[in-house]
Order: C-alpha cells, then sequence, then structure tokens
C-alpha cells in the first residue's frame, strides 16, 4: 500500500514536472499570440464600441452604434457576399486541384519532386507581384492573353472589368498561386499511407481510381480536413489580389469584407475606425463559427493517420 | 619694400586663414540634425526629388542630413496618424494639398505662419492661388512643393495619320469628340480618348457645361442638375456608342495606353511629361477644352508640412530645407526636369524657363485651375463613394439619370453627416 502510493505520487510529480516542461515550450509561442493575435483581438472588439477615427480625436462612447450601422449598409451585405462568393469557389477548386495532382504524384522520383518543387513555386511569390503580373498579362489593351486569343480569331472581355467575369479571374489567379502549397501537404499526407493497404487493394483487383478513391482519401482525410478548414481562413480574409486587380471593383462587384474594413478605416475620410472595427469582429464571428462547425462535423477526424 | 612687401603678403595669407577658418567653424557650428520626410513619390519624379534632397544634404552649411522615406499614398496616410500619435511620425510630410485642412483640424501639423518671416522669403514673389492652398484661415501650414492642374495629352503622331492637325489640338469639347471620333481605331486597339472612371477627371468636363457637384464650403449638393445630366450622357455616348474609349478603363490602363501609342488623348497631370519624353513619344500638351461655359481644371498639388510637436531645432532645419526648395534654383530644376509648370514670378524670368517648350505649353494651360472640394474634410468620401461609382456606372451604359439620382442621395447623406 505504501509502495503504491509512493508510486502514485512520483507519477504526479513527474507529471507536474512534463506539464511544467510543456508550458516552457508553449511560453514563446503563447507570448506572440497574445501580443499580436488576443490583445489586436480584444483591442478591435473595445474600438468598435467606440466612436474613433483614424486621428484618435473627440474619442467617445458609442455603444452597438457602429453594429447597427453595419446592418444597414448595403455594402456589407454586398461584401459577406463576395466574401462567400470567392471562398466557395475558390476553397474546393484548390483543393481538387491539388487531388488530382495527387493522384499522379503518389511515387517519390526525381521526376514527381521536380514536378511537386514547379507547382510549389507560385506559392512562394508574393501574391501583390502575382496579382500585377496576371493583371497585365489579362489586359484587355495591352495584355499579352488577350493578344493571343485575338491573333487566333478569340476575342474575350475585358476580365477584370467587367461584373460578371472579375472574380471568376481573381479566383483563378488566387487558385493558380496557392494550390502548390496543398499540393505539397497533401502529396506528404499520402506519402505516408501504408503500402500494405495498397497491395491488399492490388490483390482485391482494385483499378488505380479505386485505390485513390478508397485507399489514398481515406488515408489523408484527416490532412484534407486541415488543407479545407486552413485554405478557408485564408480565403475569408482575401484582400492582396483583389486590391492590386481590382480595387473591388468593377462596381463593387469583388468588394470583399477585408477589403470594406481597410475602405472604411483607412481610405476613404472620415477613415472611421470604430466602424472598420464592427465589420472586422462581425468577420471574425463568420470564421470562428465556420471553422468551429467544419471541425465539429465536416472534418471531424477522430484518429486516423495524424 | 621688400619688406612691406613680404609683410603685406603676411597680412593677406593670415586674412585667408582667418577667413577659411571662419568658413570651416560655420559648417561645423550647427549641431548635427537629421531629419525625416515621407513622401508619396513612387513614380520617375522620386529619382528627381531624391537627388535634390541629397544635393541639400551635401550642400547645406548647418549640419541638416533629410532622410527621405519614399511611400505609395495609402501606406503614408495610413501610417501618419498613429506615427504621429505614437512619436514616432516623420519630422515633416511631404503631401497632396487636398490633406492640409484635414491634417491641420485635427493636429497632425504645425502652425508654420512665421516661415517667410524667419526665412527673409517675399512671399508675393509666388503665385497667390498656390501658396494660398496651404492656408487654412489666417494661418500657414504648408510651404508649397508643386503645383498643377490637369492637362489635354494628344499624340501627334496618331492626330497627323487621321488626318488632325498636330499643332491645332481640341480646343472646345466639340472638337474633342470630332478628334476623338476621327483617331479611334477599334479593330487596332487604338482609341481616340481615355475616359478613365478612377481618376478625377470627371469635374473638368461637368465644369465646362457650367454644371458642379457640391459647393466650395461644403454645404450645397449640386450634383443632381440637368447640366450635369447632359454632360454625362455626352461621356456616355462617347464611351458605348462611340467606343472611343475602352469601357471599364482605370487610370493606370490610360497612362500605359498613352505611352504604348494606343490613346490619341487622356487627361492628367504634368507627373507623365518626364515619361513620355523618355519614352520618346511625340505628344503635345494643351489645355482642358472648353465647353458652353468655359474651360476649367482641377487644381492640385503638394506641400511639405511640418509634423506636430517638432521642437525649435527641428522646426529651423525643416524651415531651411522649406527655403532651398523653393528657392529659383531648386523650382528650376524641378520644372525643367519633371514638367511641372513655374508658380515663381522671379523664375519666369529666366532664359531656361522661357524657351522651354512643354513647360510655356504647361504654364499657359496652367491658368484655368479650380478648386476641387481642396478644403472639405470629406473630399476623398467624394470621389470614393459618389464619383467614383457613378462614373463607373455610367460608362458601363447604366442608366444616367438614375446613376445621377444615386449618387445625389448619397452625396447627401455625407454632407449631412
Amino acid at each position: 500500500m505504501k509502495k503504491k502510493t509512493e508510486q502514485t505520487y512520483k507519477l504526479k510529480k513527474a507529471n507536474s514536472q512534463n506539464q511544467k516542461t510543456a508550458y516552457l515550450f508553449l511560453a514563446p509561442s503563447l507570448t506572440i499570440l497574445t501580443i499580436f493575435v488576443f490583445v489586436p483581438l480584444i483591442g478591435a472588439i473595445g474600438i468598435s464600441l467606440m466612436n474613433i477615427d483614424i486621428y484618435m480625436n473627440d474619442i467617445s462612447f458609442a455603444g452597438l452604434k457602429n453594429y447597427l450601422r453595419m446592418f444597414q449598409d448595403s455594402r456589407v451585405s454586398n461584401a459577406t457576399f463576395n466574401t462567400f462568393y470567392f471562398a466557395v469557389l475558390e476553397v474546393p477548386l484548390q483543393i481538387l486541384l491539388a487531388l488530382l495532382l495527387v493522384m499522379f504524384m503518389t511515387k517519390n522520383t526525381r521526376f514527381h519532386k521536380l514536378l511537386r518543387t514547379t507547382f510549389y513555386l507560385p506559392y512562394v511569390c508574393s501574391m501583390t507581384a502575382v496579382s500585377i503580373m496576371w493583371s497585365m498579362l489579362l489586359n484587355n489593351n495591352y495584355g499579352y492573353v488577350p493578344y493571343l486569343l485575338n491573333r487566333i480569331g478569340i476575342r474575350i472581355p475585358n476580365l477584370l472589368s467587367s461584373t460578371t467575369w472579375a472574380m471568376p479571374t481573381v479566383i483563378l489567379v488566387t487558385v493558380w498561386k496557392n494550390f502548390g502549397y496543398t499540393l505539397t501537404v497533401l502529396s506528404a499526407a499520402t506519402l505516408g499511407v501504408s503500402q500494405s493497404l495498397y497491395e491488399a487493394a492490388e490483390l482485391d483487383g482494385a483499378t488505380g481510381i479505386q485505390k485513390f478513391l478508397y485507399v489514398t482519401i481515406p488515408g489523408i482525410k484527416s490532412t484534407i480536413g486541415f488543407c479545407t478548414v486552413t485554405t478557408l481562413i485564408t480565403a475569408l480574409q482575401v484582400f492582396d489580389q483583389i486590391y492590386v486587380m481590382t480595387s473591388g471593383g468593377p462596381q463593387n462587384s469583388t468588394e470583399t469584407l477585408v477589403g470594406y474594413i481597410y475602405n472604411r478605416g483607412f481610405q476613404t475620410a472620415p477613415y472611421d475606425l470604430g466602424y472598420a472595427s464592427a465589420i472586422a469582429v462581425y468577420l471574425f464571428l463568420i470564421i470562428a463559427l465556420l471553422t468551429f462547425v467544419m471541425r465539429k462535423y465536416a472534418f471531424n477526424t477522430g484518429g486516423d493517420e495524424e | 619694400m621688400k619688406k612691406k612687401l613680404l609683410s603685406m603678403a603676411l597680412a593677406a595669407s593670415l586674412a585667408a586663414t582667418m577667413v577659411c577658418g571662419t568658413t570651416v567653424f560655420a559648417e561645423e557650428s550647427g549641431n548635427p540634425i537629421t531629419l525625416t520626410v515621407w513622401a508619396p513619390f513612387t513614380g520617375s519624379d522620386g529619382d528627381v526629388l531624391r537627388e535634390i534632397v541629397s544635393t541639400y544634404n551635401d550642400t547645406n552649411t548647418d549640419n541638416i542630413t533629410v532622410e527621405l522615406d519614399i511611400m505609395d499614398n495609402d501606406t503614408l496616410q495610413s501610417k501618419l496618424p498613429t506615427a504621429v500619435s505614437t512619436g514616432t511620425g516623420p519630422s515633416f510630410v511631404l503631401v497632396g494639398i487636398e490633406y492640409v485642412h484635414q491634417y491641420a483640424e485635427n493636429g497632425l501639423i504645425e502652425d508654420i505662419s512665421d516661415f517667410w518671416e524667419t526665412e527673409g522669403i517675399d512671399e508675393s514673389n509666388y503665385y497667390e492661388n498656390v501658396v494660398s492652398k496651404s492656408y487654412v484661415g489666417e494661418s500657414l501650414y504648408g510651404v508649397p512643393m508643386q503645383y498643377n492642374v490637369q492637362y489635354l495629352y494628344y499624340n501627334k503622331d496618331i492626330f497627323e495619320a487621321a488626318g488632325l492637325d498636330p499643332d491645332s489640338p481640341p480646343a472646345t469639347l466639340e472638337e474633342l469628340k470630332e478628334a476623338a471620333i476621327a483617331c479611334t481605331d477599334a479593330d487596332n486597339n487604338q482609341y481616340g480618348l481615355g475616359l478613365p472612371y478612377d481618376y478625377g477627371a470627371y469635374p473638368v468636363y461637368l465644369w465646362a457645361n457650367g454644371g458642379d457637384v457640391i459647393s466650395t464650403d461644403g454645404t450645397e449638393n449640386l450634383l443632381n442638375s440637368q447640366e450635369n445630366n447632359d454632360t454625362l450622357t455626352w461621356l456616355q455616348e462617347l464611351v458605348i456608342t462611340e467606343g472611343v474609349s475602352p469601357q471599364g478603363l482605370t487610370a493606370v490602363d490610360a497612362d500605359t495606353m498613352f505611352q504604348a501609342g494606343q490613346l490619341a488623348m487622356y487627361t492628367s497631370g504634368p507627373w507623365n511629361i518626364n515619361g513620355l519624353t523618355e519614352l520618346g513619344v511625340n505628344y503635345g500638351i494643351t489645355a482642358i477644352p472648353a465647353g458652353s461655359d468655359g474651360a476649367y481644371s482641377a487644381e492640385g498639388g503638394c506641400s511639405y508640412m511640418l509634423i506636430a510637436g517638432a521642437d525649435d531645432a527641428t522646426r529651423a532645419a525643416v524651415y531651411d530645407f522649406m527655403a532651398y526648395w523653393i528657392s529659383d534654383s531648386t523650382l528650376k530644376e524641378w520644372s525643367t526636369r519633371n514638367g511641372f509648370p513655374v508658380w515663381s514670378y522671379s523664375l519666369l524670368e529666366d532664359e531656361d524657363i522661357q524657351s522651354n517648350e512643354i513647360l510655356s505649353s504647361v504654364s499657359a494651360a496652367t491658368e484655368i485651375g479650380r478648386d476641387w472640394h481642396l478644403n472639405l474634410t470629406f473630399g476623398s468620401q467624394i470621389d470614393n463613394d459618389v464619383m467614383q461609382p457613378m462614373m463607373e456606372k455610367i460608362l458601363s451604359g447604366s442608366d444616367v439619370t438614375e446613376s445621377l439620382q444615386e449618387a445625389s442621395d448619397i452625396l447627401d447623406g455625407i454632407i449631412a453627416e
């Protein structure tokens, strides 16, 4: 009995020491997160309840005024629609394209490594540079793509100046730039799927597509979930490419929530930081809710290979 | 005699040494001071600005070093208020004159009304309409760096090819329309007139036919008028029916197309002169054409402004740099290298200035300047929320009356706030 109590005490002590060590390792990340995420987040909620402009003069308490104003502002609803339009198309396209290419890249040969590196290259480029490049390439008046198409008798509309085509164009450019990252993550996960499962499937006479659908996909389900959640969060915060390629136009057809926050807070008088922060909190709640729902229900991994 | 000569030579050399000593002393007398200035000169004019600042650093005798930090205007505007309130801002800024009132009213910049007296500079040597843009009430808050209006740029080669006289650019809106139609060859991606929706050229057309947007004091909405309706319908026909301008054109695209010889005419400020000359484009500059009410062009420009909270030493050093800038030699360099109009009476007498063809055209075309909401703190809201969305709709074919009414309602809301 005494021996058992001594063992329990030792175990508890060891656990306590382990916990201390764990907190010590977590401390740097937690400090950075506190300074750059938690404090600004609480700050944004506080500012959203104030009448405050960029010059910080005549600050007063506004209560929920900024939030009430937000629900009467048609540009907020338009920006919300555009944000979801972007996310709903961009996220599946990026994941599906990566999955499609993963099918052909399950091997770890030099050629496949070269392909993965090539697809990854746009991801390491600056989004601003990529957006400027595509804007110039696609410009109907002096762009190379419309010029080449024109040479073979195909006339295309001015993609970035069309209310119909501007958003799909921005989405495709984003997919082009980012799918390499998803591809790399999925490829790594695919290489981790046990070979014995493929061998068993082959013995059962499975075709290549069947192996992919019934062995690979279930094997990397949690990684697909991770990619979907992170891509969705990034998509809901889309800004750079839209700012550079369309500035939210034409006729606000590509104006997203982050773009509108920037516009109200920093671009247009009276530089209303309170109102911009209220929209930022609204966006935060949307992202938090969607992330929670997706992690809880859509991609409840329950302990697969990850 | 020899002794006398020797003593004279010694005295002379002693005096020379003393003079040199005094000079050296003067050079090292002031405590070294480093000033920082933020400026949104991201174009080729920024290189010229850098050179002038560098020359000042090398030649000033007061141990002043100016460090120029160039950034795009959006970044500058979003950084400056926070930087100033946290004490991490620059010593002074170089920004558009449309910010003078806004900055002054929000306590971002210092009153520098004693500038002329302190530096011993005659204020009346400069165009009154230019200097007055840096005043808020009776107080001076900035020293002008450059002044400009918008001009009509035209490509002489395209004019000639279209059978037009390259030395007789359009002087009226009707002539502008005729020339634009004559120069348009859409199959070859060549357009007669660039009408970007996001560049503030719209008031010049409205003003030309007697219309306006808002009263100068910002209290009266003048947008929804018959004159404006007629002018906007005329502009819409030019784009949609006549096809003289690409639809959905932005100001950046218009610059590129004019440089590439795809646009025969467009309106812009003088900042393009430098680049066009370097590219060898055969172009001319003329005043904005007149409508039924005359010819007007929106004023613009930049001023140096001293950031709030500057101590005496910083103020004195910034004044010194400002005085250096508005000296005739610096203004001459800036105007001749960048094509900006001259606004100093004494510099106008200069032979080089008088014989410069581009500068003469620009200076002549600058006489029709008109205030475009420069003294209104909500000026950017008029452009971003009212005019640009309205122009975008109208130039893409939306109903003019409806678009005008919608824009007017938004403007009412802004004025009421």
